[in-house]
């Protein structure tokens, strides 16, 4: 059991959430919703993004448009579609569940 | 002095050095190995990665360093993360891994064991190429012998026809097993390398060894190589410390 493995692991299990409310706030392409989770401190690579942005857009949950950019290869911006919304909606209740209860149990020092 | 490639990457073009080249291919090539169970999204995946590969290799190119080198791809690696690091799920891709090491290739090939002969080795030969015990093949040879004489002939025919395994790679063929640098080096790494080197005394040595072209006495005999993996680790420490060995 190595604590890194770990450590990914819970991190990987709220990625999906993070990147639905990155994009609730407005459109974005790959590298800001990348350098978001990046000063977050979330990801340490970006390898992990990419499989799991198309996997959620294959999924209905995000739809993206082409834009062209000034200084290099035309942007993917990705779109919260509406299903989209209705996941991330489920989330935020699943998360402050999770928050509440995680907390409740890591502070029981009975 | 370096040859330069000319690549065309999220359709962007760049100068790229022969072995930043040969590095980015080999990364690319493993991302898309990582992303094997996923075939649908596989293309826009990659196509997605070599974009933002192409946005940070545009950072780095000025008028005045218009060539893309190693360095470079490092960077890009460091920043993107390793191929392992792509795979959705992080059990797909060790099995996958697994998969690829252990699998035997399916492209054996009949050659004569000369190690396990009774005559020629045919018969072991075929016992690999069949995977059955060796046993079961000479006795039917004998009973196509007696009973009717074409096993005699048969037997004949295939010495004649049939190569003997002599490398290793032809042995590892032999068995079914993959050709590659880790199955070589465990197959025979000890005894390939003496062979190499030739008799410790070099006035025995084989024409072509090390020891023939170059050592004067058993003394000084140019090479040393230890006779087992147990002695290689005694003898190794004698001479270098654990950090220079691997």
């Amino acid at each position: 059991m190595k604590i890194e493995n770990t450590k990914a692991q819970m991190r990987k299990g709220v990625l999906e959430y993070c990147i639905l409310s990155i994009l609730q706030h407005g459109d974005a392409y790959t590298s800001e919703i990348i350098s978001t989770l990046k000063s977050a401190e979330m990801i340490v690579v970006e390898g992990t993004i990419y499989p799991l942005l198309t996997r959620l857009k294959n999924s209905g949950l995000l739809s993206y448009r082409w834009e062209e950019s000034s200084s290099g290869p035309p942007r993917k911006y990705y779109v919260l579609s509406e299903s989209g919304k209705l996941f991330l909606k489920e989330l935020d209740t699943t998360w402050n569940n999770l928050m509440v209860a995680v907390n409740q149990i890591t502070n029981n020092k009975k | 002095m370096n040859k330069t490639i000319n690549i065309n990457l999220g359709g962007y073009f760049f100068h790229i050095d022969e072995t930043a080249y040969q590095k980015l291919r080999k990364y690319l090539d493993a991302i898309a190995k990582s992303l094997s169970d996923d075939p649908e999204g596989k293309n826009e995946i990659i196509a997605d990665i070599e974009a933002r590969i192409c946005e940070l290799l545009s950072e780095k190119i000025t008028e005045t360093r218009q060539v893309v080198n190693e360095l470079d791809i490092h960077h890009i690696i460091k920043i993107m993360g390793e191929p392992e690091d792509y795979s959705d799920s992080d059990e797909s891709f060790q099995k996958t891994q697994s998969k690829s090491n252990n699998s035997k290739s399916n492209s054996k090939k009949l050659f004569r064991d000369r190690e396990n002969r009774f005559i020629s080795g045919v018969s072991a030969g075929i016992a690999h190429y069949l995977d059955l015990d060796v046993v079961w093949i000479r006795i039917a040879f004998i009973l196509l012998t007696i009973f009717s004489g074409m096993g005699l002939i048969a037997y004949i025919i295939l010495w004649i026809v049939t190569p003997e395994a002599k490398t290793t790679a032809e042995k590892l063929q032999m068995e079914g097993e993959r050709v590659t640098i880790d199955n070589i080096e465990k197959n025979n790494a000890v005894e390939d390398f003496r062979t190499l080197i030739g008799a410790t005394n070099p006035a025995e040595a084989a024409e072509g060894t090390i020891r023939k072209l170059y050592a004067a006495s058993i003394g000084e005999n140019a090479v040393h190589g230890s006779d087992s993996d147990e002695n290689a680790a005694i003898e190794g420490s004698f001479h270098f410390s654990a950090r220079e060995m691997f």
